[in-house]
């Protein structure tokens, strides 16, 4: 009972947060890069129960809409790897509609250094189309340092975010910071919170309660 | 052409005991000069130049790497003084021979831990003849600067008195891995990985080939050293005749394209050199053979680029070097050996266990001197495990159910899931250390005593 709370309060803890953030893909990273060679092929899927029920701006409504996110991840090396994601929306009339796409080089530092912590660096640049969001060139920087000391994980992603094309452009760089801490109940089953933010313009932080 | 030392050993050899204490032996020499010992060890820190401008600071025995090599006779004493000149206590085991507790090296046995600073002389009668080594057997720790994690470690060739093997050359291959660092293995726990590797502590391509010359018989006598890693060795072109393993030789002298060697494994084998050409003898897999672990061997008028080729498949079975149809034999006493694992955290290395329980807490294993003991290597693990006696040799008698016998070990691999037996025969009575060979596990608790009753 107990690891079915921790892994409820994970789930809950991401959903309360992160209605703000891009409902496409939304994650914490790790500083582990997928091996050379190798190839990592994911599927986040968002349903959004509670969205925008019309037309906004020229953007379609997000009510009922279902999201699914094509991620493939390419190993380089041992210390660097490429992400590539595929945006889809399927909203009852219109079918399946193609939002999307970003593509996200990542570097770390090699675990064969032996730093005391996981240290990787991100970015992740791409086009949305305006239908579905109305900032459609964006660019995101993501440091990002982690530790798994005996069963606990802990991961710290203090993002920045730029908007290339959009109503957003004026506003510079944005602050959206995101935390993950966890705990290993067993080989296979782990618990843990994550904690998503958007803090707005780094010259204009929002308060915490914003 | 020469003899090779390779006959089977004797076992009518007494090793000789005695030790000083160091400071036993600081004060003696004020009173009457002992004679010069046959050899001399000093452990010692080093920067070692495993390629040019690549360097490893390490511990390692007289500023080389492997140490100096030993060639010893069998059931004729050898003295051996060895200096500690580290910040920290160490031992020397020396691995494959049946000595006493006091001189074999291990502390979990009785045997003194070297002071730093400080220093011990040992006397040991050598047997059984073969290719052995010497170690550390100081535990690891997590900072990889202790235990086989360092350049501590050298080659020993026990000869015997007579033996039938012929060749042209012998050739000696120490393994080893370096810049060892923690990561997140398949099974989800840390394991050891390593950023280089070598063959006799230099990487690939930066030591003198081997030069030989077609036809010849060129006996390789391979060790390998690494604290964790298990390697496969290929050779294009050439097939490896196994004589021995961990210096006892085998019941059918097989020929086969590669060569498994857990941690501490030995294996001499004879190659005929019959395919000219500047090739590449070392790890069947690329990654490691790109991390170093490599030497070129060069036919004479031959030039170019060092072949490397990977073998089709990567095979090794010790059944293939037992006898044609093995002979079985009652035991007088089965002992169950257990091994298991606890999940530690993906943060962590598993802890390890032996009929349940971790070392220092395990039960001591009872032997009674003379009876034939069956152990029963019962791995339910996910890891493949080297296990080692101290101070004995077993016979291999079944393997995943399959008869076998001719092959004498002191190293085994178990796989993963699997069940080996080994007949013991109690015959070298003392504290007797059984621990998995991979210095991370035995560091987590993969250790127990024998005694005897």
């Amino acid at each position: 009972m107990k690891y079915f709370i921790a892994t409820l309060l994970m789930i809950f803890a991401a959903l309360s947060t992160a209605y703000a953030q891009g409902n496409y893909e939304i994650q914490v990273y790790g500083a582990e890069t997928v091996a050379p060679r190798n190839t990592m092929v994911e599927l986040h899927s968002n349903f959004t129960a509670d969205g925008q029920r019309r037309f906004i701006d020229g953007v379609a409504p997000t009510n009922h809409a279902e999201h699914e996110t094509v991620e493939i991840t390419q190993g380089v090396n041992e210390w660097s790897e490429v992400g590539f994601y595929v945006f889809t929306s399927e909203r009852s009339g219109n079918g399946v509609q193609w939002v999307g796409d970003h593509i996200r080089p990542r570097v770390r530092v090699p675990e064969k250094w032996g730093w005391p912590v996981g240290v990787s660096l991100s970015t992740e640049v791409g086009y949305q189309r305006a239908l579905f969001s109305p900032d459609t060139w964006t660019w995101e920087i993501r440091p990002i340092v982690d530790k798994q000391s005996g069963r606990w994980y802990f991961a710290v992603n203090p993002a920045l975010e730029r908007t290339w094309h959009g109503p957003d452009v004026d506003q510079g760089l944005g602050f959206a910071p995101a935390v993950k801490i966890s705990y290993d109940f067993t080989k296979k089953v782990t618990g843990g919170l994550e904690y998503y933010a958007d803090y707005g313009s780094i010259t204009n932080i929002a308060s915490l309660h914003d | 052409m020469r003899d090779a030392s390779l006959a089977a050993a004797g076992l009518v050899a007494q090793a000789v005991r005695g030790r000083a204490q160091p400071e036993q032996v600081a004060t003696l020499s004020r009173v009457s000069q002992p004679p010069a010992p046959d050899c001399r060890i000093e452990i010692a820190e080093i920067d070692w130049e495993i390629a040019p401008r690549k360097k490893i600071r390490t511990t390692a025995y007289n500023g080389q790497i492997p140490g100096p090599f030993l060639r010893l006779t069998e059931g004729k004493p050898v003295s051996i003084e060895i200096v500690n000149r580290t910040d920290h206590p160490e031992i020397v085991h020396w691995h494959g021979q049946w000595i006493p507790v006091d001189v074999d090296g291990s502390m979990e046995e009785g045997s003194p831990m070297i002071p730093s600073g400080g220093r011990t002389r040992i006397e040991f009668t050598p047997r059984p003849s073969g290719l052995h080594w010497y170690h550390t057997h100081a535990m690891g720790k997590r900072g990889f600067k202790h235990g086989l994690y360092t350049g501590q470690f050298g080659m020993m060739i026990v000869d015997p008195a007579s033996n039938p093997a012929r060749y042209d050359q012998e050739q000696f291959l120490a393994l080893h891995d370096w810049e060892p660092y923690y990561s997140a293995s398949d099974d989800g726990s840390l394991m050891v990985q390593y950023g280089s590797s070598s063959i006799n502590g230099r990487q690939l391509g930066h030591d003198q080939p081997i030069q030989v010359r077609q036809g010849q018989r060129v006996l390789f006598h391979i060790l390998n050293a690494s604290a964790t890693e298990v390697h496969w060795l290929s050779f294009p072109g050439h097939r490896f005749q196994v004589l021995t393993l961990d210096g006892r030789p085998v019941a059918t002298q097989a020929k086969v394209e590669t060569l498994r060697l857990g941690p501490a494994e030995r294996v001499s084998a004879l190659v005929t050199m019959e395919t000219p050409g500047v090739w590449v003898l070392g790890e069947a897999r690329a990654s490691f053979r790109n991390a170093g672990m490599g030497a070129v061997v060069e036919y004479a008028g031959q030039s170019g680029k060092p072949q490397a080729a990977p073998p089709a498949r990567l095979q090794w079975e010790y059944g293939a070097f037992g006898a044609p149809t093995p002979v079985r034999r009652k035991p007088d006493v089965t002992i169950p050996l257990v091994f298991t694992s606890r999940f530690k955290g993906h943060g962590s290395v598993d802890q390890w266990m032996i009929n349940g329980k971790s070392f220092p807490e395990t039960d001591a294993i009872m032997l009674k001197e003379g009876l034939r003991h069956r152990l029963v290597f019962d791995n339910r693990s996910q890891d493949d495990h080297p296990v080692h006696l101290h101070r004995h040799s077993f016979e291999l008698v079944s393997i995943r159910g399959a008869p076998l016998s001719g092959v004498y070990k002191d190293v085994v691999v178990v796989e993963a899931g699997s069940v080996v037996e080994a007949d013991l025969l109690a015959t070298n009575p003392g504290n007797t250390l059984f621990h998995c060979h991979q210095q991370d596990h035995m560091d987590a608790g993969f250790m127990t005593l024998f005694r005897y009753a």
